[in-house]
């Protein structure tokens, strides 16, 4: 933390200098992550265990409890600590720039630690059972809403050190022509950022306000509303994020380049332009909007953002494919598949990572968001496994393949457990396609999200599914225990290596 | 007159992969509204 500011050291394999204070910020931000996709992960084992029947380990009152801490912990706490600490890569080591009052980026660390703990630990109290979208006229503690806009002042602060960085490198010329793919893709996801914490703000200072007694009533639609240009749009951060990962990895794991750079940026411009419009999913059951503004922005406008999304879908094998094939591996279509470096954790986690996004998540997301669809699979378990599909196995995983060259490169630790290191992707990701098809196969049959029993045990009117979907119901639970066992081992490689592996000298500093 | 030289297309296994992929969504999107029609009958 008391790193000269100016101190830096060169990577013998990029080239790029790490600044000490950079370095001890992306390793607090990503350790933090680590230590909170462990508690997320803890919570999704519950939650899983008690929505198999077979189980059905917790009570209502804690299942609830746990299934709002879920979200907290694993869609939040993890993914956006570890996009600062990717956000910091991106504009200081990418560009050899030193960071942007490195002080204020440790405030914004607290800011972000201390309201997600808040936040944690409100809920584990009983003081927030309202699910992750706290929607009114549910009630939290005001420390729990005081908690969140901590969390994202934090973070706003931290998309603030990005853009500051950039002028840095820009005025003092530590980089040449345009922004690298990589850290233009970063700005694109901290411009949505911005966006989306400031509706954060918008949202949860007058819900915090209501909770302390000063507002007396909050519209419900209304909070929807804006909710979600919060709630849905820092999603679309992370599918930002993660396409800039994965053209990352494609650098890392076999050395691709962009076919066409430009076509990738205007891709990045479009999500910017327009992917905000899929937060607009989350009202198509609402009376409050028209149907003719529901179908303009969720089933035209969104198609510019999936657009995008194609390209991307498009270049990043593209780029892997040229690569391969200029090393000679050119015999049929996919040689240059085959003879990829499977046996490295980085591109299984790129591909599994790309095929469950765009397989999963991205086709689902499509048919799911469209207006006379959604109203089929709105609240179903259908829903659950498109965002497991997007942001579990797409986002999370390209995140732990990068985890495996950033221990190495930035933190300069041997991997503990490379091995395991190896297989992890492969658990975690068929873990996740068992598990979110299961999901949505399941959803698809009518199993709704969210519930403690769908069995109905209680229920004064009786109701049981049809047995194929509890059949589904089992398999989601063994794909996800699957998936678990696959990000425990991702928990326990990186933390050992992080703490305990072996300090490299820069002399024998490799990728993995 | 030279003749113009077309290259190949440098990535056909990613094409086949995208082929699959659009195959895929089409028949997902296209399911879709066969369970709609089946659950929400009009007429």
């Amino acid at each position: 933390m008391a790193a000269n500011a100016l101190e830096f050291r060169t990577c013998p394999i990029t080239g790029k200098k790490v600044y000490a204070t950079t370095q001890n910020l992306i390793w607090i931000n990503a350790v933090t992550s680590v230590v909170f996709l462990l508690v997320g992960g803890l919570a999704a084992l519950l939650v899983l265990l008690t929505r198999w029947p077979a189980v059905h380990l917790l009570s209502a009152d804690l299942f609830y409890r746990i299934l709002t801490l879920h979200p907290i912990a694993a869609l939040v706490a993890w993914i956006i600590f570890f996009e600062v600490a990717g956000l910091y890569f991106g504009c200081s080591v990418l560009l050899n720039s030193r960071i942007a009052a490195p002080k204020v980026a440790w405030l914004a660390y607290f800011l972000m630690l201390i309201g997600a703990a808040i936040v944690a630990v409100q809920i584990l109290i009983g003081n927030a059972d309202v699910m992750f979208t706290s929607y009114i006229p549910l009630q939290a503690s005001p420390l729990y809403y005081l908690g969140v806009i901590l969390f994202a002042v934090g973070a706003l602060t931290a998309c603030g050190i990005f853009f500051g960085t950039l002028a840095i490198a820009k005025a003092e010329k530590t980089y040449e022509g345009s922004l690298p793919l990589v850290t233009f893709g970063l700005s694109a996801a901290a411009i949505i950022a911005v966006f989306t914490l400031a509706s954060g703000a918008i949202i949860y200072i007058p819900t915090f306000l209501w909770s302390i007694g000063i507002i007396k009533n909050i519209d419900p639609a209304m909070y929807r509303l804006i909710f979600w240009a919060f709630g849905h749009s820092s999603q679309q951060i992370n599918v930002t994020a993660m396409v800039s990962v994965w053209y990352l990895l494609a650098v890392l794991t076999v050395g691709a380049k962009p076919v066409n750079e430009k076509i990738c940026r205007s891709a990045f411009v479009l999500y910017i332009l327009f992917i905000n419009m899929a937060s607009e999913h989350h009202l198509l059951t609402d009376p409050t909007l028209s149907p003719a503004h529901k179908i303009a922005n969720t089933s035209y406008f969104i198609y510019m953002a999936a657009l995008a999304s194609m390209i991307h879908a498009l270049a990043i094998p593209m780029t892997v494919e040229v690569a391969q094939r200029k090393k000679g591996y050119t015999k049929g279509a996919f040689e240059w598949l085959t003879k990829a470096p499977w046996g490295e954790p980085g591109f299984p986690a790129l591909i599994l990572s790309l095929l469950i996004f765009g397989f999963i998540g991205g086709i689902t997301g499509i048919v799911n968001g469209t207006e006379q669809l959604s109203i089929k699979s709105h609240n179903t378990w259908a829903m659950t496994g498109h965002f497991h599909g997007t942001v579990v196995g797409g986002t999370t995983l390209a995140f732990m393949g990068l985890t495996y060259y950033v221990i190495p490169l930035i933190f300069r630790r041997e991997l503990i457990g490379k091995k395991l290191a190896t297989l992890q992707p492969y658990i975690y990701g068929i873990g996740l396609i068992i598990f979110t098809l299961s999901m949505i196969a399941s959803g698809t049959l009518g199993v709704p999200r969210r519930h403690w029993d769908i069995t109905f045990a209680d229920s004064i009117i009786p109701f049981s599914f049809d047995p194929t979907a509890i059949l589904f119901v089992t398999l989601t639970a063994l794909g996800g225990l699957l998936a678990i066992i696959g990000g425990a081992i991702f928990v326990g490689v990186a933390v050992l290596s992080v703490f305990f592996g072996r300090k490299m000298a820069p002399s024998e500093a490799k990728l993995l | 007159m030279a003749e113009e030289r077309h290259e190949d297309f440098p990535a056909p296994g990613s094409f086949v992969i995208i082929v699959i992929f659009f195959i895929t969504f089409v028949l997902y999107y296209f399911l879709n509204w066969k369970w709609l029609s089946m659950i929400w009958n009009i007429g």
